[in-house]
């Protein structure tokens, strides 16, 4: 597995990471029904969205679809987001990841999926389809990433990314479900003790 | 497959906040949230890091993607409270002090036959949930999402809805079960937080859909409102 993101692209567009505050006042204006707002808005989490659907679905076309839902979802349920539990870009993430991962775990995507199995490549600056976060982000998350002990990041990358149960991941890599467990737990505190600014 | 036993609830967050749960350890997991603030404050946090790791694969958008999905919310609602009914006689504020005691009785009693009931569904929920036999079906539709989880075994169902809009006081959801083409009336039920977690009967003979409507309180021998969301034909 690539150990260190490397940053190769071109300067970013956008960067969702970084863009909490705004995102917030954004997302006050889109629950009194602004659509501009919301363009704005979209503007920002678009190539989250868009970038997680491919990365579980692994199927640009799929993916674009369940991107669409997604924004319209995001649209049509803006007022239960609550801004004391979640950042905006985290809340979209969530929905994008959950969509992307039914529509992987469906019947008709099962076949993919099958053939997808085994597939245990690295993420960490491999993306083919042009990245166009933040590289001070991109550093961070990918340092964070690389803090991780092997098995550790196995088992996030294929839980968020590869769109696994952890089930199915012990299977994957022949360890118990227990410390499959363990891994994603320990994986996931250390991820965020090294993200450092949430609370 | 291995079903974690109830003692480690707690040890799904993690992966629950990666979504790599499956559909009734998911149901499981949200049922147990619901109570337990520990897990919530990870969630949250976990949700936060899950967000990075999204934003660490951003992609370009393809260029047709915002002007369709500007479109689209253009002939979308977003999710509002529903009108409620006509406000309460204003004959109550004058009405004397035996009626405020008689009031604060009543709901003293109203209050301890519900905890007796909530802690009966707790053990129905439990039951349902941890069953060997415990089966889930996905609720679809644009007015929120869920899960019903049925256990022939115990003989129960309990019901997992999400991502709701606001509710007035006046209104519940209701459970409809299509038999014969007919619609028969089930369970109701009052989102909190945008979500459901309850307990919501038994599984009728015959029933090969179920489906969700908003309704008065105390519910519709018939459905009047709009279908909130719906199984597939089973």
């Amino acid at each position: 597995m690539a150990d260190v993101p490397v940053a190769r692209r071109p300067a970013p567009t956008v960067a969702p990471v970084g863009a909490a505050d705004g995102d917030a006042g954004l997302m006050a204006q889109v629950c009194r029904g602004d659509e501009q707002a919301f363009a704005r808005l979209y503007d920002r989490l678009a190539p989250t969205v868009v970038g997680v659907a491919r990365r579980v679905l692994r199927n640009p076309a799929q993916a674009d679809e369940v991107a669409q839902e997604v924004f319209v979802e995001l649209w049509r349920t803006a007022r239960t987001f609550d801004r004391d539990r979640a950042s905006v870009g985290a809340w979209a993430a969530m929905i994008a990841h959950r969509r992307a991962v039914d529509r992987v775990r469906s019947e008709s995507s099962r076949q993919r999926r099958d053939e997808r199995v085994g597939l245990l490549d690295p993420v960490v600056g491999a993306d083919p389809a042009g990245d166009v976060i933040d590289d001070f982000d991109r550093r961070r998350v990918g340092r964070a990433l690389g803090s991780l002990t092997e098995l550790q990041r196995q088992v996030v990358e294929l839980a968020y990314y590869g769109g696994h149960t952890h089930t199915e991941i012990a299977d994957l890599l022949d360890v118990p479900l227990g410390t499959v467990k363990t891994r994603v737990r320990d994986g996931l505190i250390r991820l965020r003790d090294a993200l450092g600014d949430h609370p | 497959m291995n079903r974690p036993t109830n003692d480690d609830i707690h040890d799904l967050v993690a992966a629950y906040a990666l979504d790599a749960v499956d559909d009734l350890e998911r149901v499981r997991f949200e049922a147990h949230l619901a109570r337990c603030p520990a897990c919530r404050r990870d969630l949250d946090e976990y949700r936060e890091v899950a967000g990075m790791l999204a934003a660490h694969v951003a992609a370009e958008p393809p260029p047709t993607l915002r002007a369709a999905v500007l479109s689209e919310i253009g002939q979308t609602p977003q999710a509002r409270p529903l009108p409620s009914a006509p406000s309460r006689s204003r004959r109550w504020v004058t009405a004397g002090l035996s009626v405020a005691a008689a009031m604060i009785l009543a709901v003293l009693a109203v209050r301890l036959v519900s905890v007796g009931r909530q802690r009966d569904e707790a053990m129905a929920l439990n039951r349902v949930l941890t069953a060997a036999d415990a089966e889930v079906m996905a609720l679809h539709g644009d007015h929120g999402s869920g899960r019903l989880v049925f256990s022939p075994s115990v003989g129960r169902m309990v019901v997992v809805l999400d991502g709701l809009g606001d509710m007035p006081a006046d209104r519940v959801l209701q459970l409809w079960y299509q038999v014969d083409g007919a619609m028969m009336p089930g369970a109701t039920f009052a989102p909190t937080g945008g979500r459901v977690v309850a307990a919501a009967g038994t599984l009728m003979p015959g029933t090969h859909q179920f489906a969700v409507t908003v309704e008065p309180v105390g519910g519709s021998p018939t459905p009047t409102g709009d279908v909130m969301m719906s199984t597939d034909r089973f």
